[in-house]
């Protein structure tokens, strides 16, 4: 288990983040899925499967790769991304959705649901749900749908069932909302799929858990190649590629990590992503955390031109290690991170997604301050096959 | 007993005393506060009153109401395009006390505007507004104690939630500040869901009751004036609050006077009041 991540003033809190505000009637529910997790986690069995699916399922490990011609500056720190783009269905969510399908089938439960904004993460649960034989419901905002037609279809391939949620924002906090009402009426069958490590106790844990297998892939083949970084950077949505990278570099003081949030247009007073940095602390989704909120505690809408950043809550243990300043935040606009995922792909032909895009650009600001002998990690959480369109626009 | 115990006693308790020596069953209803607009907010809740409602729940509105069925989330959402915010929703129950002291408000809504104004600020702020106890739809007991010193402090309560697949530890909690009722949920989901039926409403009733010593009342899923009538049998209270929404924005679109609408409000909550009382008076 994560336990450099987690300071726990007790169980289910980091520092004074996280608890279970959720309705009491879905208290038995969390008892339960904590018990089986602690279970599934200290039996070796367990492991042995989630390893073997990483692996021969998802396509694991994923490599780490250098971007020389990137950088337009001359000097500054070597810069490498780590690239969980390249798992099969290109993203980092495939790994908590394979651990949570396999322990909730662990548990006895016959159908998953999740939500999606980006459709990253239904597109993982629907795989690994089809994979697995397991009924699978999806949330999605109707605006996020409109936005990633492909996605919509991809999952339904899958065989998912695909709801879409005209309420609110029509975008992933409504979608939440959804598939939350969902599981409440159906907890004896299925088990809810969390993208991201938010929501109640003890969803963060175990995220975080079956996400942390980026940091250690991404430590030991830094190790292997014969250099520690000096800064670790990843942009921040519900912050599961973040926690995951984070989890080995967490206890070494020398390595700076730094969460990366959207800026939106990056105009004063515009609506933005960056929660971490401007939020207030709040109760939202399931967890006391930082939110984007009003002076009166109603929820802002967030607002990236990255959709898997646009989210107004976060990850508690990312509130908490950014409150003790182990986690520094920077910020990223929507034209700085469009700007750094086309000329990746015109200096190294690889497309990265706008989220990742957000991190190269800050990346660039801190490799240039840096000597040569210095790298840099930038986490890719998945492909910019979803942005094409945000990307080129035929004129 | 906290050691700085309310001078006076809470409304709830006074209510169920009183209901207790008439025997009768209490009769609450629920209203989003500025939902469609604050004045109409403060008419409905007189109205309510003067109908035969015991107890009024006010719903402090919010943008992600999440654990709402789409009537209540409609409801929160007409509300905050009126303005309305925990503050205001302070502000109406302030009004509303101007004209009467006697029928118990309870502030129901989620925690997020709670936090954000401070457990002892809200605390002290609720019971200034004459508020009489919350319910918390995200803010179960296990992660409550400071909230609830803060509301013990000032004399009210956070009200229980029970439902049949809970454990005594999670809603029959002995501590100053928590009390008043028992609010049982016989049905697992969103507000506005199906009913359940009489039986198994009757089973989480003598469930509550085994274990926990505050009277209790039974929401979620109850619709009609018959199955009200059939809950007051059991429990020491019927919440219907869908239902009676649901109701009164089908009144809305014939486009009545203020004067034909609250006519039609009041005859549909005596309604309710009859069948409650034919059930347990006979």
């Amino acid at each position: 288990m994560a336990r450099a991540l987690k300071v726990e003033s007790r169980p289910g809190r980091y520092g004074s983040f996280g608890g279970q505000f959720v309705a009491p009637v879905l208290l038995p529910v969390l008892d339960r899925l904590e018990a089986g997790f602690r279970s599934a986690w200290s039996d070796p069995a367990f492991h042995t499967e989630l390893t073997h699916l990483l692996n021969r399922f998802v396509g694991r490990p994923t490599p780490l790769f250098d971007i020389p011609a990137f950088p337009s500056w001359s000097g500054g720190a070597r810069i490498v991304l780590k690239r969980d783009d390249l798992t099969f269905n290109g993203g980092n969510y495939a790994n908590s959705a394979v651990g949570q399908c396999l322990l909730a089938r662990r548990m006895g439960l016959s159908a998953v649901v999740t939500d999606t904004g980006s459709g990253q993460n239904g597109i993982a649960t629907a795989a690994v749900a089809a994979r697995f034989g397991m009924r699978c419901t999806i949330y999605m905002g109707a605006r996020d749908a409109a936005a990633q037609p492909q996605a919509c279809k991809k999952m339904r391939l899958f065989g998912a069932k695909l709801e879409i949620v005209e309420d609110a924002d029509r975008a992933l906090s409504s979608a939440t909302s959804a598939a939350i009402r969902h599981w409440m009426g159906n907890s004896d069958t299925d088990a809810y799929v969390a993208g991201a490590p938010i929501g109640p106790h003890p969803y963060p844990e175990m995220v975080a858990a079956f996400q942390q297998v980026i940091g250690k892939e991404t430590r030991l083949q830094l190790v292997e190649g014969g250099v520690l970084p000096s800064a670790v950077l990843s942009a921040v949505g519900g912050g599961s590629s973040t926690i995951g990278l984070f989890s080995s570099f967490v206890s070494d003081p020398s390595i700076r990590l730094i969460a990366v949030e959207a800026a939106g247009s990056g105009e004063a007073g515009a609506p933005n992503s960056a929660r971490l940095s401007q939020g207030r602390r709040g109760i939202f989704h399931g967890a006391e955390t930082l939110v984007l909120a009003d002076a009166e505690g109603q929820i802002l809408a967030a607002n990236s031109i990255a959709p898997g950043l646009a989210y107004p809550g976060s990850a508690p243990q990312l509130a908490d290690l950014v409150s003790r300043g182990r986690v520094e935040t920077m910020t990223a606009t929507d034209a700085e991170a469009q700007r750094a995922v086309r000329r990746l792909a015109e200096t190294e032909g690889v497309l990265i997604c706008l989220e990742a895009g957000h991190a190269l650009a800050a990346a660039e600001h801190v490799a240039r301050t840096m000597e040569p002998h210095e790298a840099v990690v930038v986490m890719t959480p998945s492909s910019g096959d979803k942005d094409i369109d945000i990307l080129w626009q035929d004129s | 007993m906290a050691k700085s115990a309310p001078k006076r006693i809470n409304r709830i308790d006074a209510m169920f005393e009183r209901l207790r020596n008439e025997n009768r069953k209490a009769f609450v209803t629920f209203t989003v506060a500025s939902d469609p607009s604050f004045d109409e907010s403060l008419e409905r809740l007189k109205t309510f009153a003067a109908s035969g409602i015991d107890l009024i729940e006010i719903g402090h509105p919010f943008s992600d109401p999440i654990l709402d069925g789409a009537t209540i989330q409609k409801a929160n959402r007409r509300a905050l395009a009126a303005g309305g915010n925990l503050r205001r929703t302070l502000d109406l129950c302030r009004a509303f006390r101007e004209t009467d002291d006697r029928t118990p408000l309870i502030l129901m809504g989620y925690s997020n505007p709670v936090i954000t104004m401070g457990y002892e600020g809200f605390a002290e702020a609720a019971a200034e507004a004459g508020i009489d106890g919350l319910i918390a739809a995200d803010f179960p007991l296990r992660e409550a104690d400071d909230l609830v010193k803060a509301l013990a402090k000032h004399g009210l309560y956070m009200i229980p939630l029970a439902a049949p697949t809970l454990e005594a530890r999670d809603f029959a909690v002995e501590k100053p500040g928590i009390g008043g009722f028992l609010y049982c949920i016989p049905v697992v989901g969103p507000t506005g869901g199906p009913s359940a039926s009489k039986e198994v409403i009757a089973q989480a009733v003598e469930r509550c009751r085994r274990q926990s010593s505050l009277p209790i009342m039974v929401g979620f899923g109850v619709k009609t004036p018959e199955l009200a009538a059939d809950v007051a049998k059991v429990a020491d209270g019927v919440i219907v609050a869908t239902a009676l929404i649901d109701r009164f924005l089908e009144f809305k679109r014939e486009q009545p006077t203020d004067a034909v609408f609250h006519l039609h409000v009041a005859d549909t909550i005596k309604s309710y009041r009859d069948a409650i009382d034919l059930a347990t008076l006979g």
